[in-house]
């Protein structure tokens, strides 16, 4: 890849990701939602491999593509006009693909855990239940938290693209920290799409409300796991 | 009845330096030193509540609790001197000391004779004799010989001349960032960078107690200094009907715990202090009566601004030493002079990413385009602002410290739309490029035998901001 250059002096030019860089996650979010919801994209234990492979990222997109928020509004702010539209596409290509490769790795052990043990639902329950103690009681939670959104420096030049993917990524790899279980779960769940929307919502309430309301995400957490050991 | 803080200025001066309150609150200083430092009321203990790095502390003590960098850096500096100011009365009142005694403040920018350091914290001995507990070795040899601080350190203006309290992207407002729990945040409010963080290292210098967050508040000056930032706090309130703080439930509703006058734990909230008179039953001499009667004046319509965007950076990270260090910035499309208009783009200099792990102890002017050799009115007149890196030693952990909890580099951010237009109108302006650089202001170069010996400071980023 190399580095744009900056153009000859001239104005300044806006657009509209450079003012709303929080539109393209949203956006891709936004997108594969309603691929899930048009029954293109639900996880359903049928199909060849790359029928897998595309719903998998579907799914991810869907439901991590808002966890890019921070790191799209940081590079914008942190890249000069005529690179930060550029940034923001290389910073969230970063994580999207950082995260559709996590979750096509995890989705061999979903599959295997699926057919060697319990149904999926239940499975998927413990691991949200899982997640619902961390959520409520691991004291570094909240710094891991923090590392999703944690800004990092930025070069001029030829290095500023490897620095956004990276940094795109970095964010991906810090997200998957916490999330790795609940991603997991959900790829155990065939067929639906609400467990799918309830641990996105549950991930997002968990970073929106932190530190103040803090019994939000692990109370959204133990919901989704008991609706999915009890379905 | 409501207390009133006073200007030390106006309890202490050359000729008598001992008035009752300074006397009282020197003898209070020495009995609370006296005690054991794991005793809440105990000056080692009150000082540990702001910073004390690598020192465990006792079982559920609010140790290392200063927010800097934050939106919450006025509301918590103002609970932890209203509950200092208990404690050190408790002390004043059981020696039969003025009942009403309150904390002075340090007013260091208007001019002589207050931009010295009071007498009465230079000062060898107390009147009986006895060593003056107010007097610290651990300061810039120049200011405890009663030098005053430099005017682009004390300088006010910058602070009260903004129109939020918070603010988005290059812009800080007046009082910090929206942020979280942040001991050192990532950028400074307007009030903390100047003339907060400045003072600071200018009393302190190198080596000195007031320019490391982790022992400044064993400074007896520190309180009086804090007590100036509080009274800016409500100076800027009162300027207009827009200056108002924030209203978000994150702001209002964060709560830190103290020790109160009886050293038994206390927890508040910004809810509970942002009004001193009202609310914490003080005030200062020099502001009026009830915060509710503002000065109004023309309020003029605050422009809504779209996110600010980089026009220009630095290539390479400066190393900046006690002789100071200098940042090429290549800039693209400034946009044209239109400053009459109040929706017009304003610049920003984003001065940012920098780690260190020593303060030099000297305060910064950051200058733009500066001619070699100028000095004096000529580089006045090209100076954007000052840095301090006061809390560099907090920023340089990379990532979180060691109690998991967040750290930052500094940032600091000036407003430069003013010195643009002014440098374009003379001449001095080089559209594509832009030098900056930051050497220590006058009045404030290396001094003590401190000084020198700490590692030059890295500056990550020199930006140019325009929206």
């Amino acid at each position: 890849m190399t580095s744009r250059t900056a153009p000859a002096a001239g104005r300044l030019g806006r657009s509209w990701l450079i003012d709303r860089p929080e539109a393209l996650p949203v956006g891709a979010g936004g997108l594969g939602w309603a691929l899930v919801a048009a029954g293109l994209a639900t996880h359903s234990g049928t199909g060849g491999p790359a029928f897998h492979l595309g719903t998998v990222a579907v799914m991810t997109v869907a439901t991590m593509a808002p966890l890019a928020i921070p790191v799209a509004r940081t590079v914008a702010f942190a890249s000069p006009w005529w690179r930060a539209r550029r940034a923001v596409v290389l910073a969230f290509a970063a994580f999207a693909g950082t995260w559709i490769a996590l979750a096509s790795v995890l989705h061999l052990p979903a599959e295997l855990l699926r057919a060697a043990a319990w149904p999926g639902d239940i499975l998927g329950g413990l691991l949200v239940a899982g997640v619902a103690a961390g959520a409520a009681l691991d004291p570094a939670r909240r710094r891991r938290l923090r590392n999703c959104a944690r800004p990092s420096a930025m070069r001029d030049g030829p290095g500023a693209d490897h620095d956004c993917a990276r940094a795109g990524a970095r964010a991906a790899l810090a997200c998957a920290r916490l999330c790795w279980p609940a991603m997991l779960a959900m790829l155990m769940v065939p067929g639906s799409w609400w467990p799918m929307a309830a641990l996105s919502a549950a991930g997002l309430a968990e970073r929106a409300t932190a530190p103040r309301a803090r019994a939000l995400a692990p109370v959204a957490y133990v919901a989704t796991a008991a609706a999915l050991v009890g379905r | 009845m409501t207390l009133v803080r006073r200007n030390i200025w106006s309890l202490s001066t050359e000729r008598r330096p001992w008035h009752p309150n300074v006397l009282a609150y020197a003898r209070a200083v020495r009995a609370m030193q006296a005690l054991s430092g794991t005793d809440p009321r105990s000056w080692q203990y009150q000082a540990a509540i702001h910073g004390r790095a690598g020192a465990v502390p006792p079982p559920g003590a609010p140790w290392n609790e200063c927010q800097h960098a934050t939106w919450y850096f006025l509301p918590w500096h103002r609970m932890y001197l209203f509950q200092f100011e208990r404690i050190v009365r408790s002390f004043v009142n059981a020696a039969r000391g003025p009942a009403d005694w309150t904390l002075p403040y340090w007013d260091y920018s208007r001019g002589a004779p207050g931009h010295a350091l009071p007498p009465a914290f230079r000062a060898a001995t107390l009147p009986d004799g006895s060593a003056n507990p107010l007097l610290v070795a651990q300061r810039r040899p120049s200011v405890n010989a009663g030098t005053p601080l430099p005017a682009s350190v004390v300088d006010t203006s910058a602070a009260l001349a903004q129109s939020a309290f918070t603010a988005l992207g290059a812009r800080t407002g007046f009082g910090g960032p929206q942020t979280g729990w942040a001991h050192q945040g990532p950028a400074f409010g307007a009030v903390e960078a100047l003339p907060h963080g400045p003072v600071h290292v200018q009393v302190g210098g190198a080596g000195g107690l007031m320019t490391n967050p982790d022992l400044a508040a064993l400074d007896p000056i520190f309180w009086l200094h804090h007590a100036n930032i509080d009274r800016l706090w409500d100076l800027w309130r009162l300027q207009r009907a827009s200056h108002t703080n924030p209203t978000s439930a994150a702001w209002l509703d964060r709560r830190f715990s103290l020790r109160d006058a009886s050293g038994a734990a206390v927890r508040m909230r910004a809810r509970d202090v942002v009004d001193d008179i009202a609310q914490l039953d003080y005030t200062y001499d020099s502001l009026p009566a009830s915060l509710a009667v503002r000065v109004e004046s023309e309020v003029a319509p605050v422009a809504r601004r779209r996110q600010p965007v980089m026009i220009g950076r630095n290539r390479r990270a400066v190393s900046v030493g006690t002789e100071g260090g200098a940042a090429v910035v290549a800039v693209d499309a400034l946009p044209e002079p239109a400053a009459a208009a109040a929706s017009a783009p304003r610049l920003y200099l984003d001065v940012a990413d920098i780690e260190g792990s020593t303060n030099p102890g000297i305060v910064y002017g950051v200058y733009v385009n500066l001619p070699d050799g100028a000095s004096g009115a000529d580089r006045d007149g090209h100076l954007a602002g000052v840095v301090s890196f006061f809390g560099i030693e907090q920023a340089g952990r990379a990532g979180d410290d060691p109690k998991g909890r967040e750290a930052h580099p500094i940032r600091y951010s000036f407003d430069v739309t003013e010195l643009v237009e002014r440098l374009r109108a003379g001449g001095g302006w080089n559209a594509k490029k832009m030098r900056v650089a930051l050497l220590p202001v006058e009045g404030s170069e290396p001094e003590g035998a401190a000084a020198g010996t700490t590692r030059p400071v890295r500056v990550g980023t020199v930006s140019l901001y325009a929206g």
